[in-house]
């Protein structure tokens, strides 16, 4: 059933409209009108399009000038008898005058003979002015032109530089104005007939029991519109259904989901791991640090120590990074640059080998930002601890990864670099149609950095990064498109 | 990862004539320095940063003769005495209090070899000498010179000098304020109060301010002879390792090496010092940590290619001899990974995994799971988006701030999901209506008890845009949501800035406001640019 005013605005909308017109034609506000349009448009009974269009109007003071005509004009008339005058003398007798008499203030004064000079009404002699011309300006005819309210004044070139010198003066200004035009669409029209009782678009329990159907016409359907209607469905996030496919093929292979925080102190993002305060890597990872608040709390005294010795004179038969390590620096705060802090922290707790665990989580670094890197990403992390891991056993999973996670068909290692692991090896993965790809860095977690977190079985460590394969299998080529607030691509 | 340039034809020279281009790709990868790009017969290598060894074509190929059994063991290095001193003034440099050196003689240079040269000195002084604050590295046309030398905090008028790059003499203080280099460099002595640390001959010649710029009298050309290597700092294991790293290039090219006295106050030590290090592997150990079972010779070979010396310990133990330009042996684990690098990572049989254990996904994620289902099941449209945000979209000191931001867009972390949800509508106007979104996502937040002082939580948000936008409609999905925690959930009447006056619901849960939910003021629909009334909802999860 219709409303009274959308049934008023949708008769009114058999032809193109803009809404001030409708609303003018319904006799109510434009925004009741707009919400009937809105309710009329969810309905599929009324289009509606906005068109934005860049209009012009007088100020206030634009619209007091009309009235009264500009000073420089006023001033030229003052001279219309004598053609000339002192210019002291006819700033007073002009500011004697009163409004209706032509008169100017002496702060008008300034303006009108700047802008009667501008505009070629009068020359400036020793001491005095004389009259050039009588005729309006283009001040004077731009200004009565916009002020009649031509709703889309197509301005010459030298109209617009007037323009520009009016919008100075404060006597106009542009206005971005959008207009809304509404049409009623086939079925809206049918609703019409239907309200009006001379053909049925929808059948209804009421008519059936009244046999109110017997004689009236059915209004056919209108094939192609029946499958363009949208749908306005829910929908989960293609990235996140992505994620939870790789989290299950873990939890299949039997590792356990861990999560950690985002906001993390330096001790665990890098001491704990074994990275020295002034390493290379350490200035390589780039972290972000945080402002406010600046720095955290080390409850775990005991291992603080540990990191301490582990960084100072080294552990479990290392040299140690042999400095003055700082517990302070180790307090600061920053925006994890891995998800390896998760794992440490996991490590940290005591558990007990066998043990296999995973987190997938946002970190963070500074980077330069285009269509293959931003300065926040997924990481895809995993630890197993058994007495039995071996380096070749290490291979062994980065191989099932690559196969079952990623669809590789072929896999290579390559050394590699990491300050908490050694031996360090990166995977590079054959991708079907893309060719070879890094896909992540692994190791064995250190001794030191085991010792110090009493550790003491081997410890495989693994960190994929995930973004990229996402825009893989989502087809996409920015990868700030993971990330999108695009309505029609999260709806698609 | 660093990137050095080193021309392909003089690298295979050095290596041996006989290697395969492809040979050459494969060993490079294969040894910590894979080809990044090529441009005719300039090829860049990246390395890691554990190997500054290998920032020259000189190192590169001594590691790859051995990584290919060229050349197995230790590189030679025979060191002769130069009779050169240098005085170091301690009480006047406590702040870069150490100093090494080396005479070469012999230099066999050319135009590309000393790009290549200047390529390793500037290389080293950024990665390893951490940007010349722990060690910082100068070259000097030896000929030039006249020892001995003098290392010294001096006053910043007293000495004058033309620094490279510049056509003038300079003071030391006119070094540090105009020369482009000076300006670059002038943090690395900030600690200095007055006096700048200098190093000047007997006939009171300055070789350079340290660590800053040369003299341009004693440059280093293609025509240069002889060479005098300083090297200044704050930690002399680093400065060891790379002097080492110099006069093993200059040796391995034909040059000849001599040694330097450095006199302190208190003692005289000579550098460089080539004195392998010794450390023992016991095979079991390396076998256990690969998975392997190599004999000791294999090992042994293994280590060699790296360029280790070997000499058979007692029993299961191999005495290594370790050069001195590798400085990132800590523990006998460094040396595992020299025989796995030896062995070649590719020739590794890859292990199929055989630990046993029960495989879980959180309690957060399945937690997670019910809420995706329960909003998409009630018509919203998930969007994910990101963490870092701007603190211009939060209340003043709401949301923890970054204090190196790359982007003022991208300053602080969200402290709340409904912004994002916000930004959202406020980009899609054009899209059709309704327009019903959620995420579920995680925020950080504020907390002056938690040891982290930000605590980071998820969060469950949504809006839903429409012409009969009306709370009714999310008020019982809030409720149904709030409960899958298994909570019984209250509400109260709540005032919130942005939502409109009594349309405004607190959830509340164990005594504790647990999410918000309400219509959006016209005004804040307006600084949105929403012309259409929007309801929302944000929970913690």
């Amino acid at each position: 059933m219709l409303k009274d005013l959308e049934k008023s605005v949708l008769s009114k909308a058999q032809e193109k409209r803009e809404a001030n017109e409708l609303a003018k034609l319904c006799g109510v506000p434009l925004s009741s009108v707009m919400s009937a349009v809105e309710s009329l448009r969810e309905k599929g009974f009324a289009a509606s399009e906005v068109h934005a269009s860049l209009e012009y109007a007088l100020t206030e003071e634009g619209m007091e000038m009309l009235a009264r005509t500009l000073p420089e004009q006023r001033l030229a008339r003052a001279l219309e008898k004598t053609q000339t005058a002192a210019i002291q003398e006819l700033k007073e007798s002009l500011a004697s005058k009163t409004l209706v008499e032509g008169g100017l203030s002496p702060e008008e004064f300034g303006i009108a003979l700047q802008w009667a000079k501008a505009l070629g009404l009068v020359e400036i002699r020793p001491g005095k002015l004389v009259l050039l011309s009588l005729s309006p300006t283009s001040h004077d005819l731009l200004l009565e032109k916009i002020g009649q309210g031509t709703s889309e004044p197509k301005l010459s070139e030298a109209e617009k530089k007037t323009l520009s010198e009016l919008e100075k003066r404060t006597l106009a200004k542009r206005i971005v104005s959008k207009k809304v035009f509404v049409q009623a669409t086939p079925s809206g029209l049918n609703a019409l007939k239907e309200e009006r009782g001379e053909v049925i678009t929808q059948l209804t329990p009421q008519m059936l029991k009244a046999r109110a159907w017997e004689g009236k016409k059915f209004v056919p359907y209108d094939v192609p519109a029946l499958f363009s209607v949208p749908l306005a469905l829910g929908k989960k996030h293609a990235y996140k259904q992505l994620l939870l496919e790789i989290k299950q093929k873990l939890v299949g292979m039997g590792f356990v989901e861990a999560h950690g925080p985002l906001v993390e102190m330096e001790f665990w993002n890098m001491d704990a791991l074994f990275m020295a305060q002034d390493h290379p890597a350490r200035e390589i990872h780039d972290v972000f640090q945080v402002e406010d608040p600046a720095r955290g709390e080390i409850l775990e005294k005991k291992l603080l120590e540990q990191v301490r010795i582990a960084h100072e004179k080294g552990l479990a038969g290392s040299k140690g990074w042999r400095y003055r390590w700082d517990a302070e620096v180790s307090a600061r705060l920053v925006l994890r640059s891995h998800t390896t802090p998760v794992s440490a922290r996991s490590l940290a707790k005591g558990i007990k080998p066998p043990q296999r665990i995973f987190c997938v989580g946002r970190v963070f670094r500074p980077d330069e930002i285009d269509w293959k890197h931003f300065i926040e990403f997924n990481q895809c992390e995993g630890i197993v601890m058994d007495e039995s891991m071996s380096f070749r056993e290490l291979l062994g999973y980065l191989k099932e990864f690559a196969l079952e996670v990623f669809g590789a068909k072929e896999v290579r290692f390559a050394p590699s670099y990491f300050p908490f692991t050694e031996p360090s090896v990166e995977l590079m993965a054959k991708i079907p149609g893309k060719g070879w790809a890094e896909v992540g860095g692994a190791g064995m977690f250190r001794p030191e950095m085991l010792a110090a977190l009493g550790v003491d079985v081997p410890v495989l460590a693994w960190g994929l990064g995930i973004d990229r394969l996402a825009m893989i299998k989502l087809g996409l080529k920015d990868i700030r498109d993971l990330f999108t607030q695009d309505l029609k691509a999260l709806r698609a | 990862m660093v990137s050095i340039t080193v021309s392909k034809k003089s690298l295979l020279k050095k290596i041996s004539a006989r290697v395969s281009e492809e040979k050459l790709y494969d060993a490079l990868h294969q040894i910590k320095c894979p080809v990044e790009s090529e441009q005719g017969d300039e090829i860049t290598l990246e390395t890691t940063a554990d190997r500054p060894d290998l920032l020259s074509s000189q190192g590169v190929a001594r590691a790859v003769r051995g990584f290919l059994g060229i050349e197995k063991g230790l590189p030679l290095l025979k060191i002769e005495k130069s009779g050169v001193k240098v005085f170091v003034d301690s009480p006047s440099l406590k702040k870069r209090p150490f100093a090494t050196g080396a005479v070469v003689e012999n230099a066999k240079l050319d135009e590309n070899s000393v790009k290549e040269l200047f390529q390793l000195q500037e290389k080293l002084d950024l990665t390893h000498g951490r940007r010349r604050k722990r060690v910082s590295i100068g070259l000097y046309d030896f000929d030039e010179l006249t020892p001995p030398f003098y290392y010294k905090a001096v006053h910043p008028e007293r000495f004058t000098y033309i620094p490279l790059k510049s056509q003038k003499k300079m003071s030391l203080r006119e070094i540090l304020g105009e020369h482009p280099t000076g300006l670059k460099y002038a943090y690395t002595l900030s600690e200095f109060e007055r006096d700048l640390p200098l190093l000047y001959d007997s006939r009171d010649e300055v070789l350079a301010l340290i660590p800053i710029v040369n003299n341009a009298a004693s440059a280093i050309t293609a025509a240069t002879k002889r060479i005098y290597i300083d090297q200044t700092g704050t930690d002399l294991n680093a400065m060891d390792a790379s002097l080492n790293i110099l006069c093993q290039d200059f040796a391995d090219s034909g040059a000849k090496i001599k040694s330097v006295e450095i006199v302190y106050p208190d003692k005289t030590v000579t550098t460089p010092d080539a004195a392998p290090e010794e450390m023992a592997l016991n095979a079991d150990y390396a076998n256990k940590t690969l998975g392997t079972a190599l004999s000791k010779k294999q090992i042994a070979d293994c280590l060699q290619k790296q360029r280790m010396g070997v000499q058979q310990g007692k029993g299961r133990v191999l005495n290594c001899l370790i050069p001195r330009y590798r400085a990132d042996f800590l523990h006998p684990i460094d040396l595992v990974e020299e025989v796995a690098l030896g062995f070649g990572y590719n020739d590794f049989e890859p292990k199929k995994p055989s630990v046993f254990t029960i495989g879980r996904l959180s309690g957060e994620t399945m937690q997670e799971e019910d809420l995706r289902d329960l909003m998409a099941g009630a018509g919203f449209v998930e969007q994910w988006t990101y963490v870092l945000t701007s603190a211009a979209k939060h209340a003043a000191g709401e949301a923890v701030r970054i204090k190196n931001p790359v982007s003022s867009d991208y300053n602080a972390i969200r402290s709340a999901l409904l912004p994002s949800l916000f930004d959202t509508l406020s980009k899609n106007t054009h899209e059709p209506y309704p327009q019903r979104v959620f995420e579920v996502g995680e925020v950080v937040v504020k907390d002056a008890k938690h040891h982290l002082r930000a605590v980071s939580q998820k969060r469950l948000a949504c809006v839903s845009t429409s012409a009969q936008a009306n709370l009714s409609e999310i008020a019982s999905l809030a409720l149904r949501a709030a409960k899958l925690k298994g909570e019984s959930v209250s509400f109260r009447k709540a005032e919130r800035a942005g939502f409109i006056e009594g349309r405004c619901v607190a959830l509340w849960a164990n005594g504790k406001e647990i999410g918000i939910a309400g219509e959006l003021h016209p005004s804040a629909l307006e600084k949105m640019q929403v012309q259409v009334p929007v309801i929302a909802f944000e929970l913690m999860v």
